[in-house]
Parts: C-alpha cells; structure tokens; sequence
C-alpha cells in the first residue's frame, strides 16, 4: 500500500519536475538546478554513511563526472543526456574500486582514504594538461549545451530518481543489511550478506549519483576546473545536507539540501558574499548539528510529532 | 562482622541493553577477606566493574566507609583506596614491569609512598624485581598476574579486589599466589576475591557469596559454604574435574577478545 | 649528480624535521582519544597568523613568540575539547570525525573573514639567508633552525612521555584506558590534556613555518593531509613511527621535485597518492599496533 503511494509521489515529482520549469524566473529555476545537484551528492553520500562508510572524496565523484562528460562532450559532440551514462559508468567503476581496494578499512581509516582519493584526482586533474587543460581549465563547447528549461527538468528527474532510489533501498530486505553494516561487519555477516559485496555495491551505486551531480554542472556552468570541479566544498555540503535534514534517513537529505541552500542564500544577502561566511556557516552548522541535534530536522519534526523514549544510554566502553 | 567498609545494596548493572547482574546485595568488613564464587557468566566480573566504577550502576547504591559512591567515578575510588587486579590482568604490555608497578601509585595518595610500597611488593613478589626492565606484554602469564595484583598493591589499597588471581597459573603458582594474598590480608587490607578455584579461596576467606545468573544465591561463613551441599555439587567438583580444560578455554576466549589489552 | 643526490638528502633531511613537528601532535592525540582531529591543520594555520602579528605589530621575532604561541595553542586545544569532543565522546565515530571536520571549517573561515585570502609570512633576516657548503649545494638557514627546533620540540616530548608522570599516565591511557582509570589517572582529563598539548605543538609548527611558507587561511588543508599520510606511514600512535614517516614523505616529495619535470607540481600530491598506498598495501603503517577497525 505504502508503496503505491510512494509510486504515486515519484511520477507526480516527476511530472512536477519536466513542467514547472517552463513558468519558473530564470533565477528560481537556476537555484533548482543547483538544488538538485546538492541532492544528488547529499543523497548519495548519505546512502553510504547509510552502511557506515564515511566519505570525504565526494568531490573526486564529483570531478570525475564533470570531467568525463566535459572532455567526451567536447571529443565526440554527444548530447548532455547520453554523456551521463559514461559519467555514471566512470563514478561506479571508480567507486568500486575505491571500496575494493580499501577492503579492509573501516570508519576513519575509509574516511581517510576517500580524501587523499579525491585529492590525488585533483593533482592528476592539474597536471595532466594534455588530457584535462590543466589549471586553465576545460570550456563545454557552446552548440551543444541545452537550453535552462531542459536543464533544471533534466537535473530535477535526476534528483527524484536519486530519492525514489534510496527510498526503495530503505524498504528494501538491503535496509537492514546497511544497518547492521553501521554497527558491525560480522553481524551482517550472520545476515548472509557478503559484507565485503555490499561495501563495493553501495559504493559503486553512491559513485554513480555523485558523478551526476558533476555531469549537471559541467553542462549548467559550461567550464570545469580542477580546483572547483574537485572542491573539497562539493564533500562538504555533501555531509551537512543530510546531517541538518536527519543522517540515514529518505528525506533527511532532501530537507537539509533545501535548507542550506536557502540558508546559503540568506547568508550571501545579508553579508554580501564575503568570502568565508558561507563555509562558517557550514561549519557552525556541523559542529552544532553534531553536538545539538544528531537526528537533525527531520528529527525534530517527528519528535514533535511523537514524543520519542529516548532510552538511558549505556555507554559500553568505561569512561 | 566488623563494620561494613564495602556495602552494595540492591545494585543492578549490565551491558548496553543486557542486564548482567541485579538485586546484588552484600558487605565487606574493615579487614576481611569475602569472596565471591560462582559459575563462568555469573557476573562476579561484573561486580567487581561495578564496584571499581568501570561500568555505570544501573540501580542500587553502592557505599564505601559510609559513603555513596555510586557515581563516584573510577579514578577517585582508586584515590579513595579501592584497586582492582582486574581479570585478564590488562597489564600495560609496551610498558616495563617497572612503569606498569609505578603507575599502580600513581593516585596522589599513593604517590607519597612509592619507594616503601614498591620495596614490599618486589619482596612479596620477587620474580617482578627480576623482570623490571623488561616490557610487560613479554612475561608469561603467571608472571603477567603478579605483575596486576603487585600494581594493584602498589596503590595501597584499603579494599583490594582481586578477579581471578589464579586464572591461568601453575599449581605451584596457584599456591604462591595465594600465600601471598594470605601475606597481604594479614598486613590488615581488606580484600574482595572472586575466584574458579572454590577450594583454594574459601581457604583464605571468611565469607563468601556464591552468585547464579547475576544474583546472590547463597551466602555464609567459609566454612559453610565449604561444607555446603549445594556449593560442593556446583563448583568444588566442577572444579576438580573440569578445572585445566576451562582454564585453557577460558584463558583462549580472554586473549581472543582482547588482543594485546588494547582499547576497552 | 652527486651533488644532486647530496642536495636532496640535506633538504629531505630539513624538511623532515618540520614534517615531525607537524603530525607529532596529530599522532599524539589520536593516540591517547583514538580521535582523528580533522582541525589540526587550522590550528597549526592559526599559530602562523600568531607569530606573524607578533611579527608585524610588536616586532617579536617568530622563533621568541613561539613559545607563547605554542602556551596559547595549549589553551586554545584544552578548551576546544572540553567544550566540544568532550561531550560526543560516547556517540559513534562518524560523529566525531563530522565534528571536528566542522570545527576546521568553523577556524579556516572565522580567518578568511579576519584575515582575507591574502597571502602574508614572517619576514626575520634568516628567512632569506643560506650557507653553501659547497658550490651547488644550498642550505636555507630558515630550514636549518626549523629542523633545529622541529628537533629539540620532539626530543623534549619523547623524553616527558618517557619519564615524567603524566608521561608514563600518557601512554598507560593510549595502551588500555580501562586499565588506566584502574590506576587511579582521570582518563577524560588526560584526553583533554593531550588535546592540549597536541594543539601547542600545532600552534608552534605553525609559528615555525610562518617563515618558511605563505600564510593563508586555507595552508591547513594541505598540512593536515601531510600529517595524516605521516601518521598512517609511522602506524598513527607511534611518535618514534611518525618520525620515520615524516622523513619519509620529506624525502619522497623532495625527490620528485627535483628528479620528475614539473616536479613541484606532483610534489604536492605525493602525501595523497602514499597515503592511498599505505592504506592499502599495509594498514597497520611501519610501526603501528592500532587495528583499523577504529
Ligand atoms: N563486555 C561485555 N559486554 C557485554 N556483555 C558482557 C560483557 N562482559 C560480560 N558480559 C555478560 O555479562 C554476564 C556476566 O559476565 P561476567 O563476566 O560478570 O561473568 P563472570 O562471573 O565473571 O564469569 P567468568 O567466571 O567466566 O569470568 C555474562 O552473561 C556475559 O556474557
Ligand atoms: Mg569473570
């Protein structure tokens, strides 16, 4: 029954997301595209968070996608909406081997891993001129970027497929697998899960959004660079949208995507885009987020919705 | 009975959502030697987390001359003089016999004495005197529980829990062991023992408890216990028979869930 | 060639020394809380922008700032714990790790908003002075008293853990912590006392290298991958292992610069690509005893 609804929800997003655009202000419809591209990379990182796996290289998906998408655009003029499937193919390739060959690390270690992945990208970005330009960067040839319309709709569709994705894995029998991958590998391995599989699977599938998310930006700006196509502010809000909207939830990421977003715009009325407010705001939101409010607004919206029994942690190590 | 310096009332504890132990009562007097026995999984361990604050009370209170220090965090009761030798012995094994028995003093009361109480540790166990320089993890396992039941001295306690000193001995150093316990409850501390091997500490004690499933099922004088039907089907044989493979078993699961000591 | 080879072995060698003082305190901390501090970086930041107003508006020399540059940091980490890490102790690792992620961004961008992206340094007369010991081989006297110091700071850490009390109640909570509050060692003052100490010698690296690099609001990032490559490399609670790894990436980075074309360019990104190396092939690092199942 729920399912049906949930079907129902999708389309009517979906049909929301391929009409609204062409009454929006252009402005309004810029945002969505960038909202959609947040949620994209925030969804995706939450699915792997999901399973316990801590990514800070979101960026090197995220890089990867624009990149590919760019430099195949440019090579062989295919249209935007075919340069996402060699995009997705690269980001899960690369995803999978990034679990595959971290196997055995868990938690800070993965964590660790994913960073310097990303980062090493990015100095192979800046200094592999004759492939990727370089520091100076690579221009999507004008021709053949679509219009803003087919832009925001296409990235919209995006994003409700990344969301009605997740939403499936979270009723999916995979939900507690991923749960119980949180807490221990060996647990889920009395599940009759391959734990090893499910790392390289969630991965791979979290890779594949995430370099959406670059394909979408390389058509939207129209030039990509190392330093901002592997921004580390890509894993950043990557890990705040979920965090603020509610960590390992559906809508969590979705809710914190808009949040930030909005909030990001407030901050860059009210201080004139000075540079740095915008990250110390994402910062405070971090620290706060973590120390105040760990279920995030998706968590306090139920819990004020039903009050919830917060039992007496017992912490199992001695103090 | 003396005056109860050790008294828990009713307490209740466990791990994460598992209660391991409840409705424990029992006292300890000033200058006796109370032991606990029980079956493997009985929560005497538990007990003695409880009583060195390692883990949270869930229910109950626990008093110490008097006092309530069931929140008591476990540093000052080391302060207030209850040391534990914990099962397993945690020693620190990249740190030398001789760091391991100093930083046994280190609460502020015990710093004072170091020198003396570290002289009437190495006489009480020699062996450790010999082995001062080396790191702790390289000693063989009996030496290892020397090494935790000197540090726990060399905090001068006033309440000495000693969780299974036997654990993993040599007949021979079963003996030597308990000589010495028996040495240390003379000088006048006050020592809460759990043991496996029943005989060996009724021997010294003057009471005990005996706990099933994380409650008191029985208590009374050593020797009552000894003569106890129940105490003697339960463990006492148990323990003839059975007592070697156990200890290996046990001894085995120890190192397996805790590799090197490291991390609690 | 040979005074090639000789003049990567004295810069890999000077380098080397820095590279120790900036992840010792890294590996320190993690040791002790089991704690990644994804800050370090900024805290080392924020020691170089302290040396160089010392500089600037009092006219202190860095290496005479250092210390209470290097007091300040110790403050600064103390109550950075208590008022943050503190209180999550018991929550889940992810936790941690987003927190004080956070907490770098909050220092990084609280500078830019200060101090602008503006690229600034510490400019005492042996900033610019170097010795020849021969007609091609070049010692940068700034690198030399860097190393010096980097030196005396390390030698001084390794001693107080080995032999003073705290020290010895140091290691004991880094071996077993249950077993070190069994010893009477309050162990959450010990992670703040850590903390502290490892922010000081964040601070201090910094006050170090505001005369040997550009100071900007965003060096933190790359100093804190530096240090983390070193601290896998060594085995993350070793101080002696971090010393190995810190001439280790030292040399590694000094040699591509010098030996590959374009050199210096790849130099940045060798801590990333041994960092991924040594996860893979030998996650324990040289002389590490942490699973890494943390
Ligand atoms: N660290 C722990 N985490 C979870 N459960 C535990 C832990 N330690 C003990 N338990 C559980 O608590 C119960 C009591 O265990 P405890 O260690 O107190 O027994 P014990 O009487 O000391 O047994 P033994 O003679 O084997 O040492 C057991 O059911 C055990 O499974
Ligand atoms: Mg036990």
């Amino acid at each position: 029954m729920i399912a049906v609804r949930g079907w129902i929800i999708i389309l009517g997003s979906l049909v929301v997301a391929l009409v609204a655009p062409h009454f929006l202000p252009p402005g309004f419809s810029d945002w969505l595209t960038r909202l959609s591209t947040l949620i994209l990379v925030a969804a995706s990182w939450n699915m792997m968070a999901n399973a316990g796996l801590i990514s800070l290289g979101h960026s090197g998906f995220w890089g990867l996608g624009a990149y590919s998408a760019a430099l195949l655009a440019n090579a062989f003029h295919i249209p935007f909406w075919l340069s996402i499937v060699p995009a997705m193919l690269l980001g899960a390739f690369f995803g999978a081997c990034l679990a595959y060959i971290t196997g055995r690390l868990r938690g800070l270690f993965f964590a660790i891993a994913t960073l310097a992945t990303s980062e090493a990208l990015r100095v192979v970005a800046l200094m592999v001129p004759k492939l990727t330009g370089g520091a100076e960067g690579v221009f999507v040839f004008d021709q053949i970027r679509p219009d803003r319309i087919t832009m925001t709709s296409f990235s919209l569709c995006l994003a409700v497929a990344t969301v009605a994705t997740s939403y499936f894995l979270s009723r999916s029998r995979y939900q507690y697998a991923l749960r119980a991958m949180r807490d221990s590998e060996s647990a889920v391995q009395m599940l009759g899960v391959n734990p090893a599989r499910f790392r390289i699977g969630v991965t791979a599938l979290s890779g594949a959004i995430a370099s959406c998310a670059g394909v979408i930006t390389a058509w939207f700006t129209g030039y990509i660079d190392p330093g901002s196509a592997f921004d580390l502010k890509i894993t950043i809000s990557a890990q705040i949208a979920p965090l603020f909207g509610g960590l390992y939830t559906v809508t969590g990421p979705v809710v914190g995507s808009i949040a930030i977003l909005a909030l990001s715009e407030l901050t860059r009325l009210y201080f004139n885009y000075s540079g740095g407010v915008g990250l110390l705001v994402y910062g405070c939101i971090l620290v706060f987020g973590v120390l105040m409010m760990p279920s995030g607004l998706v968590g306090l919206w139920k819990r004020r919705r039903k009050p919830v029994v917060t039992d007496a942690a017992v912490p199992a190590r001695a103090k | 009975m003396t005056a109860a310096m050790l008294e828990l009332d009713n307490i209740r504890a466990g791990y994460n959502d598992a209660i391991a132990v409840e409705n424990i009562s029992l006292t300890v007097g000033q200058s006796e030697v109370v032991c606990l026995l029980g079956a493997n999984g009985a929560g005497k361990t538990t007990t003695m987390r409880v009583v060195t604050g390692l883990i949270p009370l869930l229910g109950g209170t626990i008093r110490y001359n008097g006092e309530d220090i069931s929140q008591m965090p476990p540093h000052e009761r080391v302060t207030a003089g209850i040391c534990l030798s914990p099962e397993g012995r945690q020693v620190f094994p990249d740190l030398t016999v001789m760091e391991n028995l100093s930083l046994g003093s280190f609460n502020r009361r015990a710093r004072r004495n170091r020198a003396q109480t570290l002289d009437q540790v190495l006489t009480l166990f020699p062996k450790l005197a010999e082995r001062s320089g080396q790191a702790a993890g390289l000693m063989s396992g009996g030496e290892q529980q020397m090494l935790a039941i000197g540090r726990a001295l060399m905090g001068q306690p006033k309440l000495l829990a000693l969780d299974e000193p036997s654990l993993g001995l040599s007949p021979k150093m079963v003996s030597t062991v308990f000589e010495s316990i028996q040495t240390i409850a003379r000088s006048g501390i006050t020592i809460l023992l759990v043991e496996q091997n029943t005989r060996a500490a009724l021997s010294i004690a003057q009471r005990g408890y005996v706990l099933s499933a994380g409650r008191v099922v029985h208590e009374g004088t050593a020797a009552d216990l000894a003569q106890s039907e129940m105490v003697q089907k339960a463990f006492v044989g148990a323990a003839f028979t059975k007592q070697s493979v156990r200890k290996s078993r046990r001894e085995r699961r120890l190192a397996e869930s805790n590799p090197g000591g490291a991390g609690a | 060639m040979a005074s090639l080879i000789f003049q990567i072995v004295v810069d890999s060698l000077l380098l080397g020394g820095v590279y120790t003082l900036m992840a010792v305190g890294l590996s320190l901390a993690f040791g002790v809380t089991r704690i990644i501090n994804f800050a370090h970086g900024d805290i080392v930041m924020y020691g170089a922008y302290a040396a160089f107003f010392a500089f600037v508006s009092l006219n202190i020399d860095p290496l005479l700032s250092l210390l209470f540059v290097a007091i300040l940091g110790a403050i600064g980490g103390y109550l950075l714990f208590k008022l943050t890490l503190d209180r999550i102790l018991d929550a889940p690792g992810i936790n941690q790790v987003l927190l004080t992620f956070g907490l770098g961004l909050v220092l990084q961008n609280v500078a830019v908003i200060l101090w602008t992206g503006d690229e600034r340094s510490t400019t005492p007369s042996y900033a610019f002075d170097s010795w020849f010991l021969s007609d091609d081989i070049v010692v940068a006297k700034g690198r030399l008293i860097a190393f010096g110091l980097a030196v005396a700071f390390v030698v001084l850490l390794l001693a107080w853990l080995r032999w003073s009390e705290l020290g010895r109640a140091t290691r004991a909570v880094s071996q077993n912590r249950a077993a070190a509050s069994l010893m009477g060692i309050n162990v959450r003052a010990m992670y703040a006392l850590s903390f502290g100490l490892s922010s000081s010698f964040g601070t201090a690296t910094g006050a170090i290298m505001s005369f040997l690099l550009p100071i900007t609001p965003f060096m933190g990032f790359p100093i804190l991958v530096k240090a983390f490559a070193i601290i896998i490399l060594g085995g993350l609670d070793s101080i002696v292992g971090t010393v190995i790894g810190a001439f280790l990436l030292a040399t590694a980075e000094t040699t591509i610069a010098y030996v590959v074309p374009q050199g210096i360019g790849w130099a940045e990104g060798v801590a990333f690509f041994l960092l991924v190396i040594v996860l893979i092939v030998r996650p324990t690092g040289i002389l590490g005893t942490v699973g890494r199942d943390a």
